[in-house]
């Protein structure tokens, strides 16, 4: 007997009436063993890797930065070298070896 | 619990015996697929050995098991919708063809469309109603498990019930009238 709108809805909705619980398969108990005394994977955060690069990135600059100070100003070494250069000859000077 | 954190297998196998059927139960209706289902149980019971230290046992066991298996079950349809759009290959979800193994056989047709809007259900009334009408668990429990109380259950059945109905409605076979 065909069931009009209202019927069909009720049947649809009560036709979980008598079921059974799904079982799952009898080797799961096996699989969750095996899973269990594998170790466990450490899960990074989102947030953590973020953080990591930004500090990656910063440093990065940082070194840019400082190599970049480096070669600009040359001419600060170049001033204490000669006046190393100076202090030896001076040095020199004072020993007078050979009249 | 406490033999099963102290790591003894006879602990742990008879809380298995004891929930898997129900966990089981529980996902295969959020996923409506058994190999889905089958991971879900596995992450469930792996998820419970490895935490079992932090129940508390302030709410009862089961409840506690519940509440692991709806979070799983929820995350895990939440991560492969996201992968089906990424992949481009957006599967239909109102268009799965899912029988449950356990329905009787002469309310297969109708338990197929069932489980079709249940599935279309916002994640509270879904859950409510698995929990109510499914795992037929009394409305108290249900609510213990939700974390809510008894009244937003029954309000969340009601709204269930009514949206089913609606989306019933639209899906009611035409019939030629001879």
């Amino acid at each position: 007997m065909k069931k009009n709108k209202h019927e069909w809805i009720e049947s649809v909705l009560n036709s979980m009436e008598g079921m059974q619980k799904a079982q799952p398969k009898d080797d799961l108990f096996a699989k969750i063993k095996t899973q269990i005394v594998q170790p466990e994977a450490r899960i990074i955060s989102l947030r953590q890797r973020n953080w990591v690069a930004i500090a990656a990135v910063f440093l990065l600059l940082f070194n840019v930065f400082a190599i970049r100070q480096y070669y600009n100003n040359p001419s600060a070494d170049y001033e204490q070298l000669v006046q190393g250069e100076d202090s030896n000859q001076q040095l020199v000077y004072d020993y007078n070896f050979y009249e | 619990m406490k033999q099963v954190v102290e790591g003894k297998e006879t602990a742990f196998r008879q809380l298995y015996e004891l929930f898997s059927d129900k966990v089981y139960n529980t996902a295969i209706s959020y996923v409506q697929n058994e190999q889905d289902a089958e991971e879900i149980t596995q992450d469930v019971f792996v998820t419970i050995f490895r935490k079992a230290a932090t129940f508390k046992g302030d709410s009862a066991a089961g409840t506690w098991i519940y509440r692991i298996t709806i979070n799983s079950s929820l995350n895990f349809i939440k991560k492969k919708k996201r992968s089906s759009l990424f992949y481009f290959g957006k599967q239909k979800l109102d268009q799965v063809d899912f029988e449950h193994p356990g329905i009787l056989l002469e309310n297969k047709e109708e338990a197929k469309v069932l489980f079709q809007v249940i599935q279309q259900l916002p994640e509270q009334q879904k859950t409510a109603f698995i929990l109510s009408f499914i795992e037929q668990l009394p409305r108290q429990e249900v609510a213990d498990i939700m974390e809510t109380s008894l009244k937003a259950v029954e309000s969340l059945l009601q709204r269930a019930k009514a949206n089913l109905r609606k989306k019933l409605e639209k899906r009611y076979p035409e019939r030629r009238k001879k």
